[in-house]
């Protein structure tokens, strides 16, 4: 096989495109190569226009690209909509229904198969036809279908590789072997499990795209772990968490922009009461309701923010779908170890793309604490939202007020000395360059890659930690620097403007808020054009 | 022998003098020597929402999370949901309950956790220094209603048998004796238990004479559809158990029934 490809999937909502394109991601993922795989889906049950894109290769890939080398249409639109996606020799594999339509619309090469004959096992015939037409066996694939529709399935492929058994030449058959150590997980399900790594015991959340996938996927998984559970709304949510955790179970809570807002009263009581409270809060488009089932940056600011009054919080914003695995189990530690907030912050790209991951579960860890709960000890554990005594007990006295509010906010003080062993900032590319490119959590996958495609020289620094804000790091890459640019998926700059205010640091701002992702290839351009 | 617990804290007590509020706590002081010797004074947690009534929590030496306004049960099932071998009693003022937080306190019954809601029910916001809460009187006058409340009262006890609540009682903070029965019975029910208290407030709406005059307690066992009815009484008012009945409790099902408490 060459270097790389990618395939395109395409149809209506409810034609199984999701699953089509997860079916050939498990498949090259078991077969030893790299996958990433973007979904992009209307906000409609049935009906509309969604399509994946399956990129693979045998180097590690972060993001996937809009330059494609096999459409499999299931609907004529997606020809309408992505044929100019096509590489030169690129090839759209359609229904022969749509033939005739696809011809007018595409000078590209289509290969007409009787998909629709198998129902709702067309989509296993689409994929199949793409394995072989790429020159794989789709041997291995049948194993990997495991379906209601089983039998269906394997007449599908059976029946495809017939046809085009006849009609296309198979160069070189790949005989790949299945090696199913290798895992291929959503952000969601790497998330899931490092909660889980660390001691998850219950889990609430309230549906909420795109963090619905963390309550599907532990829900499945209770019996390892403990429950998930879906209470009235995102208030219950959190009050839910903070009784749990005040009654020793480690916890988290799942949740987007709007359901996060309706948390906030809870964020400061786990403040003021100490009480640990883990949140993963994946982002969408907002304002508002925004746009429901596509990628955003823009609620930095809100998670560091959150909340009235002060008090310390923890925020992580893992940059791959790997290092949502670590990170989420550390955050479950952290707020069990200082007894605070931690905000994994996510966002769509993440909770949603599925990519080949080896998670090093050697990494984490379910740590035990020290710490009280109402009947482990005899003596009463009293917690509060109140302003109370070391007891708990409410008080209005100012030395006891002041003094409290200083206990809360050393933990801050000890949490930055605690993360000095964390790499809490990713720096790629040309070290100590004089050219510094920001960019936070799933931005960096489209930047790695946009580096692969420009010359230029230039250092990438990616935040991890956003709270407490590692200054010093960041200060010291950037000493040298001449010109400084920062990517973010968002209208204003959020990363940017905490750069100013953290290190009078004003950078270049390379904003995108189309609530789609940032494509490598047009990220590259736009590099080009400011470096 | 060992001096009986008496549950008393340092706090100073800030309720107005002849607050409804001392009779509940006289209640459930006395309720908790009985339940401390059944489960252990370290198994019972109180949990509370915020206005006068929460302020129980800092005059009981007992476990207590003293959370939001509004959240008293999401609080409570958390705890029960994390450890269900505590006992969860939980206190919540008519502002909390049936305003702020009356979604949970519907969802409380209808997923029948096992834990018992005390809803302190004094017609008022109290410690906001009085404004008109969802059972106020119509025509209530008060600070944000100074020409009378505009809206009819709701009925708790309809409510929450309306919801699929299991225990639904009415007590009045006037009767301390019953009111101490009342609770007992509610810890002891399997399922989520629930006791509206006739809370007079001397400050901003004494109800201690109407009360005295037409609180009679209820005697006997009342069908669903007998209790809809007795519900509806005013011209006298019944306290008591309106109605009991059995049903699995939320973690009875997800504990035992589905086995998936790993620890």
């Amino acid at each position: 096989m060459k270097e790389e490809f990618s395939v395109l999937v395409g149809g209506k909502a409810g034609q199984g495109i999701k699953w089509a394109a997860e079916t050939l991601g498990k498949f090259f993922t078991y077969s030893g190569l790299e996958v990433f795989v973007y979904h992009d889906y209307e906000s409609v049950i049935r009906g509309g226009h969604n399509f994946s894109i399956v990129r693979i290769s045998k180097e590690k890939v972060y993001a996937h690209l809009n330059k494609i080398d096999v459409i499999v249409a299931f609907d004529i639109n997606t020809v309408k909509l992505h044929e100019k996606k096509l590489a030169k020799e690129g090839k759209i594999i359609c229904d022969v229904s749509l033939k005739h339509e696809a011809e007018k619309l595409t000078k590209k090469k289509i290969i007409a198969l009787p998909l629709n004959k198998f129902g709702k096992s067309a989509n296993a015939a689409g994929i199949a036809a793409c394995l072989l037409i790429r020159g794989f066996d789709t041997y291995e694939l049948l194993k990997i279908i495991k379906d209601k529709r089983i039998s269906e399935n394997i007449v599908a492929v059976n029946e495809i590789e017939q046809i085009l058994g006849k009609k296309e030449t198979i160069n070189s058959k790949h005989k790949l072997k299945i090696n199913k150590k290798r895992e291929f997980l959503n952000g969601s399900e790497t998330i899931a499990e490092g909660l889980i790594a660390a001691g998850l015991q219950r889990y609430f959340a309230y549906p909420m795209t795109p963090s619905s996938i963390v309550l599907h996927y532990l829900a499945k998984q209770q019996k390892r772990f403990g429950l998930a559970i879906q209470p009235e709304n995102e208030i219950a949510v959190a009050n839910l968490a903070l009784g749990s955790a005040y009654a020793g179970c480690k916890t988290a809570v799942g949740t987007s922009g709007g359901g996060f807002d309706l948390m906030h009263e809870a964020l400061s009581l786990s403040g003021m009461a100490e009480i640990p409270f883990v949140v993963v809060m994946a982002q969408r488009a907002g304002p508002s309701t925004g746009v429901p089932t596509y990628s955003s940056q823009s609620d930095l600011m809100s998670v560091i923010n959150a909340g009235h009054g002060e008090f310390p919080r923890f925020i992580v914003a893992p940059a791959t779908i790997e290092d949502a695995f670590y990170w989420s189990s550390r955050a479950m530690n952290i707020a069990w170890q200082f007894q605070i907030p931690s905000i994994i912050l996510v966002d769509k790209m993440i909770t949603e793309s599925d990519q080949s991951v080896e998670l090093d579960r050697k990494k984490t860890k379910n740590m035990k604490f020290n710490i009280a709960f109402p009947g482990s000890i005899s003596k009463a554990v009293k917690v509060s939202s109140n302003e109370h005594d070391e007891q708990g007990f409410t008080t209005e006295n100012p030395e006891i007020i002041k003094k409290m509010q200083e206990k809360r906010m050393k933990k801050r003080e000890n949490l930055i000395k605690f993360l000095h062993q964390e790499k809490r900032v990713r720096f790629l590319g040309e070290l100590n360059s004089k050219n510094i490119v920001f960019c936070w959590s799933s931005t960096l996958g489209a930047l790695v890659e946009a580096k692969k495609m420009t010359s230029k020289k230039f250092e990438i620094v990616a935040p991890i930690i956003l709270e407490p804000f590692p200054k010093g790091e960041i200060r010291k890459a950037v000493s040298n620097a001449k010109k400084i640019i920062c990517i973010e998926a968002n209208a204003t700059g959020q990363l940017a403007s905490l750069l100013k205010q953290k290190l009078c640091i004003d950078p270049i701002k390379i904003l995108k808020y189309d609530a789609r992702p940032f494509d490598p290839l047009e990220l590259a351009r736009k590099l080009e054009e400011v470096l | 022998m060992k001096k009986e617990e008496n549950f008393e804290t340092a706090t100073i007590n800030t309720w107005c003098p002849g607050c409804g509020n001392f009779g509940i706590l006289a209640a459930l002081k006395e309720a908790l020597k009985e339940l401390s010797r059944k489960h252990g004074k370290e198994n019972i947690v109180m949990v509370g929402g915020i206005g006068c009534h929460a302020k129980i929590l800092d005059y009981v030496n007992v476990n207590s999370f003293y959370g939001l306004h509004g959240r008293t049960l999401p609080v409570m099932t958390g705890i029960k949901l994390a450890n269900p071998k505590l006992q969860v009693i939980g206190f919540a003022g008519d502002g909390d309950a049936y305003a702020e937080g009356i979604g949970h306190l519907i969802h409380a019954a209808k997923r029948n956790t096992d834990v018992t809601a005390i809803v302190h029910n004094n017609g008022v916001f109290a410690l906001t220094t009085g404004q008109a809460t969802p059972t106020a009187a119509f025509g209530f006058v008060d600070k944000s209603t100074p020409q009378g409340n505009l809206e009819n009262p709701i009925n708790p006890v309809k409510l929450m048998l309306a919801a699929g609540a299991t225990f639904v009682a009415r007590a009045y903070a006037g009767d301390i004796e019953f009111l101490k029965e009342i609770i007992l019975k509610a810890v002891a029910h399997k399922g989520f238990s629930f006791i509206d208290v006739l809370q007079p407030c001397v400050s901003f709406n004494n109800t201690f004479a109407l009360y005295n005059k037409k609180v009679y307690r209820m005697k006997g066992k009342l069908s669903f559809d007998e209790a809809m009815k007795k519900a509806d009484e005013t011209e006298k008012i019944p306290i008591g158990i309106f109605y009991e009945h059995h049903k699995d409790s939320y973690e009875e099902v997800a504990f035992e029934k589905r086995n998936l408490l790993k620890s």
